[in-house]
This record gives structure tokens, sequence and C-alpha cells, in this order.
């Protein structure tokens, strides 16, 4: 069974052995500049490696995440628990579809009862598990940042006594600098991302800027992203 | 007649002679679903004729209306009868324009939802006498309104609340200050704890009455389960029945099983183990039969893993065997009670002889029984749950 979980982008991968498991890792940048296609590429691949997956969506709904992770290449749709924290929005007009639905976004109980569930339900399988949280700015759309803040200080504990992988995507420019550090400070490691213009047009960069307890490359790689897929310039 | 309030442990409680609560904090730490653990006291409540408000801070009216109908609770029948409201103070922060016939424009507003709440009692007071307000919750104005706030909010609500009326209040723990949860604490006649662990897959909920009229840490934590219809229920998932070969442990198993007990074994007594279980009103146990063969002995300590409780069974004509039996007490790191076995046989020791032989302490319970006829083995399973569960020992119903 896998240690560590590969990028899937080869010229990262060459460099890096991967991320170690049980680590919540903050995948941060700007709007738009590729974090969900990178989270989805490393899903891909842990999903390929029999690892189970938990992912919880506050923007997409859950059709679109499978569909996405299925053009990605097939996987056993088993391993995947999608928990659809879209459906509020729509309760009034739409029945719940999924399994494992967040009722309030206020709810962040409800949400963390929601995991444990998932987890519950794939380890009796023995499956380890990759948790993604997208995107932990949504969350403060509905809540403060103390409770949000504390609410990731709940999730990393779980991560750690859980033996989970936490990916917790947060954009960039969109929350105070206070929030954005006390949630690097709880976790493991920070992926920042960036968009750089140039004469070619925007340059999409991305960088481990924080890991820890691992050698890993400090400096920053270029990629694209091409039908869903990153791949490294 | 008092409604229960559903919560097992604090009804034992108020029967013995505790006035019921009129404020209650359902204090628990995130990922617990306290809300389906209140889904019965809110059952008992409207079945007892008192009308609930139910203020929904923190999520969707129609949630409330679907977690409670899961429990058995007929809501459109209630709503058709003006004995339940739900006060909509969420979709005016999602936002989304409320269906609702009560509900709070300025969720934010401590003034605005207090007007709200006092609008949907007048209304409820027109056909019940008594009322009920159950907030949704704490943590989710405290979200809104800061901690300071929120301690202020809680303290207004509460004189709302007539005397003849309750208040029900949900507050998830988001590693508050302990200063900032025991003030909140402070208001409520009564506070229920709920905790959770995850282990190997497995969730076990957990809950204790943390303060009952002043009084402070009134039980342990019981392990418990909900079921739909009907709500809480202790659910102790080991105890251990533990003694030499022949004590009595097999029948003892056999006949405190309210299920046909299963055998591992093939030799007569325990070889292996014997387990049975326990069910009734409010309560499921499982009990563990340890063998007492020597040959065995290293089956003990992985059949002690995770055990709650603890029956030592002693064969009240074997003074040899008391004396060994005793050096296994000093293993016992949970609430345990001992049975003086074999009562009707002749050459059975005085209890006081056997307590001397074990150097048993006085705190420790001793009842006499003849396991094969079940004599006294209802009473050592009773003292051994209030033992568990801190409860002033001597009246629990079997």
């Amino acid at each position: 069974m896998a240690d560590t979980l590969q990028t899937g982008i080869k010229c990262i991968d060459n460099e890096f052995a991967g991320f170690p498991l049980r680590r919540t890792i903050v995948v941060l940048g700007p709007p738009h500049c590729g974090k969900r296609p990178f989270c989805q590429q490393v899903l891909h691949r842990a999903l390929s490696k029999g690892m189970g997956i938990v992912y919880t969506t506050w923007v997409l709904p859950p059709d679109e995440i499978r569909s996405s992770l299925s053009d990605l290449g097939s996987f056993d749709e088993y391993r995947l628990r999608v928990i659809d924290c879209t459906y509020f929005r729509a309760s009034t007009v739409v029945t719940r579809k999924e399994k494992y639905t967040l009722e309030s976004p206020y709810d962040l109980s409800q949400l963390l009862r929601l995991v444990l569930q998932t987890i519950s339900d794939l380890s009796k399988e023995k499956m380890r598990t990759v948790l993604v949280l997208d995107s932990l700015s949504s969350l403060l759309l509905y809540n403060d940042d103390l409770t949000v803040t504390r609410f990731v200080d709940s999730l990393t504990s779980w991560t750690r006594e859980l033996d989970l992988s936490t990916f917790i995507l947060l954009e960039e420019g969109c929350h105070d600098e206070k929030f954005t550090n006390t949630v690097r400070y709880l976790s493991d490691g920070v992926l920042e991302f960036r968009i750089d213009e140039s004469e070619k047009g925007p340059e999409r960069k991305l960088r481990i800027s924080v890991l820890k307890g691992v050698p890993y490359p400090r400096r920053w790689f270029c990629f694209d992203v091409k039908r869903g897929r990153i791949v490294g310039k | 007649m008092k409604a229960r309030t559903g919560i097992p442990a604090l009804d034992e409680l108020i029967r013995r002679g505790y006035p019921r609560p009129k404020s209650m904090l359902f204090f628990t730490v995130p990922a617990v679903d306290v809300r389906s653990a209140m889904a019965r006291t809110i059952h008992n409540e409207l079945a007892s004729n008192r009308g609930i408000v139910y203020v929904a801070h923190g999520i969707a009216p129609g949630h409330v209306r679907e977690s409670l109908s899961v429990f058995g609770v007929d809501v459109k029948r209630y709503e058709r009868e003006n004995a339940f409201v739900v006060l909509d103070c969420y979709s005016a922060r999602i936002p989304v324009i409320s269906k609702e016939k009560f509900y709070v424009s300025t969720p934010t507003s401590m003034e605005v939802i207090v007007d709200g709440v006092n609008e949907a009692i007048a209304h409820v007071k027109k056909s019940s006498k008594k009322t009920a307000v159950v907030f949704d919750s704490v943590s989710s104005i405290i979200s809104a309104l800061g901690e300071d706030k929120s301690i202020g909010f809680v303290e207004r609500l509460i004189p709302l609340v007539e005397p003849k009326d309750l208040l029900f209040m949900i507050l998830v723990n988001w590693s508050y200050s302990k200063v900032f949860c025991d003030s909140i604490k402070e208001f409520f006649d009564a506070v229920v704890d709920f905790d959770m662990t995850f282990t190997d897959g497995i969730i076990t909920n957990y809950y204790s009455i943390d303060k009952l009229e002043r009084e402070k840490g009134i039980t342990r934590w019981i392990p418990y389960s909900i079921k739909p219809g009907i709500g809480i229920f202790t659910k102790i998932p080991k105890i251990l029945v533990m003694g030499a070969h022949g004590s009595g442990k097999t029948t003892a198993v056999s006949q405190l099983s309210t299920v046909e007990p299963v055998k591992i074994g093939t030799e007569k007594g325990t070889v292996v183990m014997d387990i049975g279980r326990v069910v009734t009103e409010d309560l499921e146990a499982r009990l563990i039969g340890v063998p007492g063969r020597e040959r065995f002995s290293f089956l003990v300590p992985i059949l002690k893993r995770g055990a709650s409780a603890a029956m030592l069974i002693v064969d009240s004509t074997n003074r040899e065997q008391i004396e060994r039996t005793s050096e296994t007490m000093t293993e016992f790191d949970v609430p345990f009670v001992v049975l003086a076995n074999k009562r009707d046989m002749p050459g059975a020791l005085g209890l006081k002889e056997i307590r001397r032989i074990m150097k048993l302490d006085a705190s420790v319970p001793m009842i006499p029984t003849i396991a094969i006829d079940g004599k006294g083995l209802k009473k050592a399973f009773n003292t051994l749950i209030e033992r568990m569960l801190g409860l002033p020992k001597g009246k629990r119903k079997s």
C-alpha cells in the first residue's frame, strides 16, 4: 500500500517523493489558479492505488465532482464518498440525492459528523482515506473566523488520530491575513499556487512552501491545465 | 405527572426527587448528533400537552420537521393544533425568503430574535397552557454575535420563559474557553454533556448529567445509542462476568440474559466465553462471561479490553477460591460488584467473613445470590449499573 500521495505531475514527482500520509495540507492560491484540478489529480492517483476518498464539496454539485474525476480515468466509485454541502442552497426546490448531505452551512458539527460517518463506512473495508475540503473559504461565507478556525483544529486532530490525509482548499486574497496564517499554522504543509502575467499570457505556478518532517523541493513549478488535467511545463 | 425528559439518567434522578429542571442545556462536542438526542424530549413534551416553540437559528425549518418526524413526532398534527411552531431565524441568514409563518428578518439582532420568540410563545399559548422553547443553537448565536454578546443573549432569553414553562438550548463546544462554558452553564438548572469516541471505525456516544439543581458531576459518562421512536437508551457494550471455574458465571449470564446467550466452548462451564444480552426499556448491555480455568488465563486481558464494568462471582462455600479471586480484584479499574453465590449451599461462609477474606473495601457492594434460582442477580446487576452511571444507589427499576 502506498505510503505517500504523489502528484501525478511528472516534473514534480521526479523531485518529490510525495505527500506523506496522516498530514493536513492547505492548498492556497487565488481563485481559478488550478487548485481543484490539482487536488483531483492527486485524488485520482490515490483512488487508483486502492485508497478511499471523502470529498466535501461546497462549490460544485457532487455529480460534477464524480464526472471530473471520471474524466481522469475510470475508478471504483465505491471508494469515493461525496459529502454534499451545496444542497442547502437549493433545498426548497431540489430533492436530496446524496447519502451524505449537510443540512445547514452553520452546522459544522454535522459536517464533522458526516466526515466521521464516511470514514467509518470506508474503514469497514480497511481503506486508507484521503479527505478533501473544497473549500474552506465557503465555510467562511456562513461562519465566523473563530468558529471555522476551531473547526479546522478539530479536523486536523481527527486527521492524525484516524490516519487520514487531508487537503484543505483555501482561496488567497479573500480572507484576512490573520485567518490565513492561523490555518497555515494548524496544518502540516502548505501548497501555494499563483498566476504570473507574462508576455505569453498568464503563467500558472505552484510550489510546496512548507511540509513538516520530509524533504521537499523549494522551487516554483510551472504548469498548465489541459482538459482538467495538470500538465507540468 | 411529570413528563419524562427522554434522557434516561435524568429521568431516573427526577423520579428520585430532584425537581424537574426548568432550563436545560444540551452541551456537546462537535460531531455528536445532539438534535436526535433532543427529539425524544420534544416528543414527550408535546405528548404531555406542552406547546413547543422551536427556534431554528442554525438549522433549516424543513430539517427540524424532518428530524422530528424520523423520531415519530407527528409534526403536521401538532402544527395544525398550533402546539408546535418553528421560528425561522435561518432563512434570512442564507439568505432565502422564509416560507414560515413565524420568521425573523434580522437574525443577528438580539432584540429582533427576542421579539420573535415572544410572538411565537404567545401564539402557542393560545392552545397550550404550558410551553417549552427549544433554541437551536447557542453556537449559531455565538457565530453571529460573538461570545460576549451570546452570554447576554442567554441571560435575556431565560426570563422570557414563565415559571411553568421550559427552555432547552443546544451548545456545540467549538473549544470555547472554560470560563465561557462555565458562564453559560451557570444559567441553566440542568446541563447534559455529550461526548464521543471514534475507535477502529466505531463511533461511541456518551452523555452525563453534568449539573442538576446546582449539584455538579451528577453521573459518570454513560454510553448510549439512539433508536428512532425510542430516543436515547443506555448501551453498555461490555460487562465482564468474572470468577473462578465453577463459581456460577455461566448460570448468572444465562439467568440475567433476556435473549438466549451464546456459549463458546464444548465443556461444562465457561470454556472460552459466554455472551449474554440484557435488554430493558432504557438499557442494553452485553455480558461477557470470562473463562475461569487457568489454562485460558491468557484470554482474560483480551476480554477485559474496553469493558465498562464487572461482576465478580465467588462460590460462598469455597474459602480457597475466595482467597484466589480476591487477587484478581486489584486489576480492576472499572466499577464492579461482588456476587457471593451459592448462598443456599451447606457450609456457605457469612458475608462478613467473605468480605474479610477478600479484604474488600466497604464501598464495594457484595450481593448474596443463588444464581441457579436467579435470586439476587437482578439486584446485583442494578447495583452495578448504578455504580457505573454514578446514580444514587438502591432504587433503579429493573
